[in-house]
């Protein structure tokens, strides 16, 4: 494709987004919530869409379509267990709701830190986040530099396509914080769901319709099947979609969004409207990995198989160009939300937390962080790790440690500061050290290891310490339902 | 419905989504192992997800009664004790 079709279009694209940014700007934010939780008070529709664009990134229309081409039909199964996995919010969504209200929480990591009566744990917890979003981050780079360059056939670089994507990043998330992105988010998830669908139609149609594509997968053998032609054996299935199972609350990107809702109705939608349009999108991902297995079956790199669809003459120029669009703001809108999430837990819970500074400062202090954060993901991205869906999964695989201190916290008052901060750095660690050295302990990934030992440990020296039982009491006691509430306290 | 009759019917929805989500890994693997074709693990998945669906908004469903606008908001977290 015309190098100049690709530069009208992020042209265009940054254009349109800017005025939404800008127009979403009621004054300038001046405390922390405003800034990063919207001030408490986002609608339901709106906050389905952004919990959708910061969910569903360059992994999907790249990674997801990748994995689908390289290993079938198993893809489907990971991603659908994903969604599955959403319900966590039906039982944690509410709790962090009602507890993030009474305690004027704006991190999930500060409400570790408060919930544990420990500003380490606290601090614990944000490091790690920021040691396994970073990756995360920067694969949205990754993603964005192979499609423009994969789109152009090289005409625009890798390296270019990554800085475009950062570039704009910074600028939305500097420009009014969670207000502005999350009108970005929502622009870009209608563009990104519509456009790719309509590809999809075009596509299958030019197949031959929903028969002649199922009867080419049909030709393919192994490719509806699992582990089919052995991509996906059992062990890679569960390294795959444990750490995604518990996505929803381990990831402080979309966790710190169930404290945004400005009512629990609006929670409702949000969750609602999520899993719609992630079981379209996920069958829309899925499709467009298997149509470019059977038209372009000889890729070099899985990765390739999106670009190499939008690049060729099966779906026409202007359309490609809008799912261009919508796949390269999917990107930059899960960059914006992991930007905020880290610049906000840093400059709450490692640094303010710490000093006693006041919210105006750590404001400040969160603001320059961010481009920081886009700078070292830069960084991370030109390295060009392999396979993007594997990497996204071995972030989330180290984000999975943070689980059992947040179950602790709504549900089991004997849980410790000692418990949460040596069950994270232990399990971290094994995590990175597994994942650095590409170890795969009795066939099983990462997470289920790091998963194992986050839980022995989090009870074992949880038990062996003291818990703050009256903090312990006071939060429970707030994440109960009101009518909940009430019958605990008439002892019924 | 009385909220305590809701409530027991709602966790048993939920109960049943882990028993749904254990399906999904064992019958692909074992059962539909040779269903070579749409109607096979695709399929499966693909019930077994919107089956999940249903049960986010019947269980959800409770939350319309708008709990919290009333509740305290906003108090900053206490000053923890310090490691």
């Amino acid at each position: 494709m015309d190098s100049a079709w690709v530069w009208i279009g992020i042209g265009l694209y940054f254009l349109v987004a800017t005025c939404a940014a800008l127009l979403s700007r009621s004054g300038t934010a001046e405390d922390m919530a405003d800034y990063f939780l919207g001030g408490r008070r986002m609608g339901g529709f709106l906050s389905a869409m952004s919990y959708s664009a910061t969910t569903y990134s360059a992994f999907m229309m790249i990674g997801l379509a990748g994995l689908t081409y390289a290993g079938g039909i198993g893809a489907l199964g990971f991603e659908l267990l994903y969604l599955c996995g959403v319900t966590l919010v039906l039982i944690f969504g509410p709790r962090f709701w009602r507890v993030g209200r009474r305690f004027g929480y704006v991190t999930p990591s500060e409400m570790i830190g408060h919930r544990y009566a420990s500003r380490s744990a606290g601090a614990v917890a944000a490091i790690a986040s920021f040691v396994f979003l970073l990756p995360y981050a920067a694969v949205q780079l990754t993603g964005a530099g192979y499609l423009v360059s994969g789109m152009t056939n090289g005409a625009i670089s890798f390296t270019t396509g990554t800085a475009v994507v950062c570039f704009a990043a910074i600028v939305f998330a500097m420009v009014a914080g969670l207000r502005s992105v999350v009108w970005t988010d929502a622009l870009q998830s209608v563009i990104m769901v519509l456009s790719a669908t309509l590809v999809v139609i075009i596509v299958i149609h030019q197949m031959g319709g929903l028969g002649g594509f199922l009867g080419a997968l049909e030709d393919q053998p192994g490719a509806l099947t699992v582990p089919g032609e052995g991509y996906f054996t059992l062990s890679t299935f569960i390294a795959l979609s444990l750490p995604w199972i518990f996505f929803s609350i381990s990831n402080p990107q979309v966790s710190q969004r169930l404290f945004t809702p400005g009512s629990l109705k609006d929670m409702r939608r949000m969750l609602i409207g999520f899993l719609v349009f992630g079981f379209i999108y996920t069958f829309v991902s899925v499709f467009w990995g298997f149509a470019a297995r059977v038209h372009f079956p000889d890729l070099e790199a899985a990765d390739g198989a999106t670009p190499a669809l939008l690049g060729s003459g099966l779906v026409p120029t202007p359309l490609a160009i809008i799912v261009m669009i919508g796949i390269l703001a999917a990107c930059v809108s899960t960059i914006d939300s992991i930007m905020l999430t880290l610049s906000s837990m840093i400059s709450r819970d490692v640094v303010g937390a710490r000093r006693g500074l006041s919210d105006r400062i750590q404001l400040a202090a969160g603001k320059a962080v961010i481009p920081v954060v886009a700078g070292l993901a830069y960084w991370f991205a030109q390295l060009q790790l392999d396979l993007i869906a594997v990497l996204s999964v071995s972030a989330s695989a180290g984000l999975l440690v943070m689980v059992p201190p947040i179950i602790g916290a709504f549900f089991w008052k004997r849980g410790t500061a000692w418990g949460v901060i040596s069950s994270v750095v232990l399990a971290g660690s094994l995590v990175l050290g597994l994942e650095y050295t590409g170890t795969m302990l009795l066939g099983q990934g990462s997470g289920v290891w790091g998963l194992a030992l986050a839980v022995l440990v989090f009870i074992g020296v949880s038990l062996a310490t003291s818990a703050p039982a009256e903090r312990a009491e006071e939060f429970i006691t707030a994440a109960r339902a009101p009518l909940r509430r009430r019958l605990v306290s008439q002892g019924r | 419905m009385q909220p305590s009759v809701r409530k027991s019917a709602h966790t048993w929805l939920l109960a049943t989504v882990p028993v749904i989500m254990l399906a999904m890994f064992v019958v692909p693997y074992t059962l539909l192992r040779t269903v070579d074709t749409w109607y096979g693990s695709a399929l499966f998945w693909t019930l077994a997800t919107l089956a999940v669906i249903a049960v986010n908004v019947a269980v959800s469903a409770g939350w319309s009664q708008d709990e919290a606008a009333a509740e305290p908001e906003g108090q900053l977290p206490g000053q923890g004790d310090e490691h």
